[in-house]
């Protein structure tokens, strides 16, 4: 043999190695989920036997619902889960005994109550949209069997609640002490990536090279990361002692992380437009830049550990405190060759770059304190990540799945179906499911699709399978290869409607159980029932006010802009964190929305930039003319300016715009007038300087040609919507 | 102890409701843990905390039934 054949041999092992502890990553984790979910949901049907509940498939089904592949949402699902199966049990009780003789008033109240819950749904975020979600779904799914025996309700309801509890036990255990896999990672995987992409941004955007589509998708990206973490966040607090302890650090975190992410792309436009009008003040800028951005980048290389973090953090400080002489040094160099406009520029530009690696400085401070897990430092409390909810858009969504629900039962009672009872049942199960879901006729499509396989798979297995098989072991071994293939599907992001629903409704036909019945007509005349409930919420999803559809879209833009008139109306406390969270929330909302409409939508992001760099400025702007006395010339001008700015974000045309325009310009004037060098002392000169600052940023942002096209096309007598 | 009591005129378990003291007492002995930071000196955090409750648990069942 010859070193070439053994030289080739080793290298195909060594690519065989590589490509394999490739796939190792990415797909081991997908498997132990499939064993996991499966292990689950045997094991909750095989006590579910043994206890002899009526009903094992409940439990099952369940499991499906509750698995994730982390386990922190697990058990913060099965909390709030176990909360709204609680609450729903309990409306169910009411409505049986209020309307057990009249189907029709019942029908009305349970549509009533899925209405509700839905709407709180998509009024809440995160695990308390679940509660009401699963509030919904529980009193469907006990209140109607229950309805049909009133005599038996206590039983039906007590059988369900321990069915479900079991359920979401089972979840939580198996995958709580199976080959766990911990948020922390997560949070540690997100929180650092965001660092290193963060300064790779910083840096590779200096250049210039970066287009506007890219800077977008950078700060969509961005944004995904601050929502993602906050919701990671308030899942492991429940799951991981350890997590807890650092909630507040990691609050902190996102909210300094928002906060230099903005900082730093007003610096950026501001710089770039100096650069590109050739003005000495450019040269001058990109200089002092860049030799920031060699403090930062000499760890972007070694970045991960706490100890490369905080030796960054230590430059950065040393780099703080050259920074005023320099600055000093520019301003004087310049002083006489600028005119007052280019002056005002690059005072601006200065303060945001002083801001800007002030909040760098204590973004990566923190960043190495959770890093190298020392000791907790205390927030103050009004770090909170605030979500804007919308109540229209709920209670929208509330009437759609009343609709729905009430469109099903009337066809029930009009036909007299005997099986009509479960197509209510799941109408209403799936309008409340899917009620937050980004693109819900999609879902539900897949849903639809998912159920016929589950269905016909459950046939086939329930009549020509189980009926040869002897005990419960034997059968928990047939289907086990079928949830296995469910499972595996529901890993795959397109295919895990299908997957959910094939798994759902395969154990819901099978109905696996103490005593089971073998009944081919009433499971094959069930299955049609609730695949025809599934529908025709489908048809409602599609038809009233779609949540992907236009009207949503505005609604959203609106929201956005609305935050601006929060910043410029509310009380200080803890607003400029407010301002941000809710901003970034929305943001994330239209992210999805553009997602789930395969990446059209690009427009509605035209006023991500202006309202985030408005809005914080305006809040700077606030605070700073608290700090000192102002002249009552000033404040007035301030007050009319910061009036006529709201009103333009609050419903933008092109006149508004010029108002707003007209007031900044008024109180950039009695700011520079009340700045004179003779008129006041230095501190509320710095002060009046920063103000400027503040004022110039406005400006330039609303004099953007963005902001005017978008003002215009969203002008609703704006005459030509579609002009660009 | 009787196994079973009357709430309401509805049979409830006395083990259901040593299952939500023990949830309870493990839940403040959880947070107490894990302030101290206990949890970073043991190997499968969540098997130990799945124990704990199990052996709470079995302690009040065994207190019910004796």
């Amino acid at each position: 043999m010859n070193a070439a054949a053994v030289d080739g041999r080793k290298a195909r092992f060594l690519a065989g190695l590589t490509e394999s502890s490739a796939w190792a990553r990415t797909e081991w984790w997908n498997w132990v989920f499939v064993f996991k979910t499966t292990l689950a949901a045997l094991l909750a049907m095989l006590i579910a036997m043994r206890l002899q509940l009526d009903q094992p498939r409940t439990a099952m089904i369940t499991v499906f619902v509750v698995m994730q592949p982390q386990t922190g949402l697990v058990l913060a699902k099965s909390l709030y889960r176990i909360a709204g199966t609680l609450a729903g049990t309990a409306a169910s009780l009411v409505l049986v005994a209020l309307f057990a003789q009249e189907r029709e008033l019942f029908i009305l109240g349970l549509a009533a109550w899925i209405g509700l819950c839905t709407a709180g749904a998509a009024f809440y975020r995160n695990f308390k949209s679940y509660g009401f979600v699963l509030g919904g779904y529980t009193a469907a799914m006990i209140g109607l069997p229950a309805a049909m025996h009133p005599d038996a309700f206590f039983g039906i309801a007590a059988t369900r609640l321990t069915e479900v509890a079991l359920g979401i036990l089972c979840a939580g255990v198996i995958s709580d002490t199976i080959l766990p896999r911990r948020l922390s990672h997560a949070i540690t995987g997100n929180v650092r990536s965001r660092y290193t992409e963060f300064i790779r941004f910083v840096h590779g955007s200096l250049s210039g090279s970066a287009g506007r589509h890219e800077l977008e998708s950078m700060r969509q990206r961005l944004v995904g990361h601050v929502v993602s973490l906050e919701a990671i966040r308030t899942a492991a607090v429940l799951e991981d002692p350890e997590v807890r302890v650092r909630s507040s650090m990691l609050r902190r975190l996102n909210s300094e992380f928002m906060a230099v992410c903005t900082t730093f792309h007003s610096f950026r436009r501001l710089l770039v437009r100096l650069v590109r009008d050739a003005s000495p003040a450019g040269e001058a800028l990109t200089a002092l830049y860049q030799s920031f951005d060699e403090t930062l980048l000499e760890m972007a290389n070694a970045a991960g550990g706490a100890e490369a973090a905080r030796q960054t953090a230590r430059r950065i400080a040393a780099f703080r405190l050259i920074l005023p002489s320099r600055v000093a040094a520019i301003r004087s160099n310049l002083a006489g060759g600028l005119e007052r406009r280019a002056a005002v520029e690059l005072d601006t530009a200065l303060e945001l770059l002083d801001r800007f690696v002030r909040e760098m400085h204590a973004y990566t401070k923190s960043y190495a304190r959770l890093e190298e897990n020392g000791p907790v430092v205390p927030t103050p409390d009004d770090v909170v990540f605030a979500v804007p909810n919308d109540p229209w858009l709920a209670l929208l969504s509330g009437a759609r799945a009343f609709f729905a629900v009430l469109a099903v039962g009337a066809f029930w009672i009009a036909t007299a179906w005997p099986q009509g009872i479960s197509a209510v049942m799941n109408a209403g199960i799936v309008s409340a499911l899917f009620a937050t879901a980004p693109e819900p006729s999609r879902s539900v499509d897949r849903m639809v699709f998912g159920f016929t396989c589950g269905f016909l798979t459950a046939l086939v297995v329930k009549f020509l399978v189980v009926p040869s098989l002897d005990g419960c072991l034997l059968m928990a071994a047939c289907i086990a290869p079928v949830l296995m293939a469910g499972a595996l599907l529901t890993t795959r992001p397109n295919l895990a409607g299908i997957g959910t629903g094939g798994m759902i409704f395969f154990t819901y036909c099978l109905s696996p159980g103490y005593d089971m019945q073998f009944n081919p007509v009433d499971t094959v005349n069930e299955g049609i029932a609730t695949i025809m409930g599934v529908a025709a919420a489908g048809i409602m999803f599609k038809n009233f006010l779609p949540p992907a559809g236009a009207w949503f879209r505005r609604r959203l833009t609106c929201q956005l802009r609305q935050q601006v008139v929060l910043a410029c109306f509310e009380p200080h406390a803890g607003l400029s964190h407010r301002f941000e969270s809710g901003a970034h929330d929305i943001l994330h909302r239209m992210a999805v929305v553009k997602q789930a409409r395969d990446g059209h939508g690009e427009h509605e992001f035209a006023w991500m930039f202006p309202v985030l760099e408005v809005g914080r400025a305006v809040i700077r702007l606030r605070q700073d003319a608290d700090a000192i006395g102002l002249s009552h010339q000033l404040a007035g001008a301030l007050r009319e300016g910061i009036n006529s700015t709201a009103r333009f974000f609050e419903r933008p045309s092109g006149r508004r715009l010029a108002a707003a325009l007209a007031g900044v310009d008024k109180m950039l004037e009695a700011a520079a007038r009340e700045a004179q060098p003779d008129s006041c002392t230095s501190r509320s000169r710095q002060v009046l300087r920063k103000i400027l600052a503040s004022l110039h940023l406005i400006r330039s942002t609303l004099m953007d040609e963005e902001i005017t096209l978008a003002a215009i096309s969203a002008a609703p007598s704006g005459g030509t919507p579609h002009a660009a | 102890m009787p196994r079973e009591f009357a709430l309401l005129d509805a049979l409830v378990p006395t083990l259901f409701l040593a299952f939500l003291a023990s949830i309870a007492c493990q839940a403040v002995l959880d947070r107490i843990m894990g302030a101290c930071g206990v949890y970073r000196h043991v190997w499968h955090p969540s098997l130990f905390r799945l124990c704990i409750f199990v052996c709470i648990f079995c302690g009040c069942g065994l207190a019910i039934i004796r």
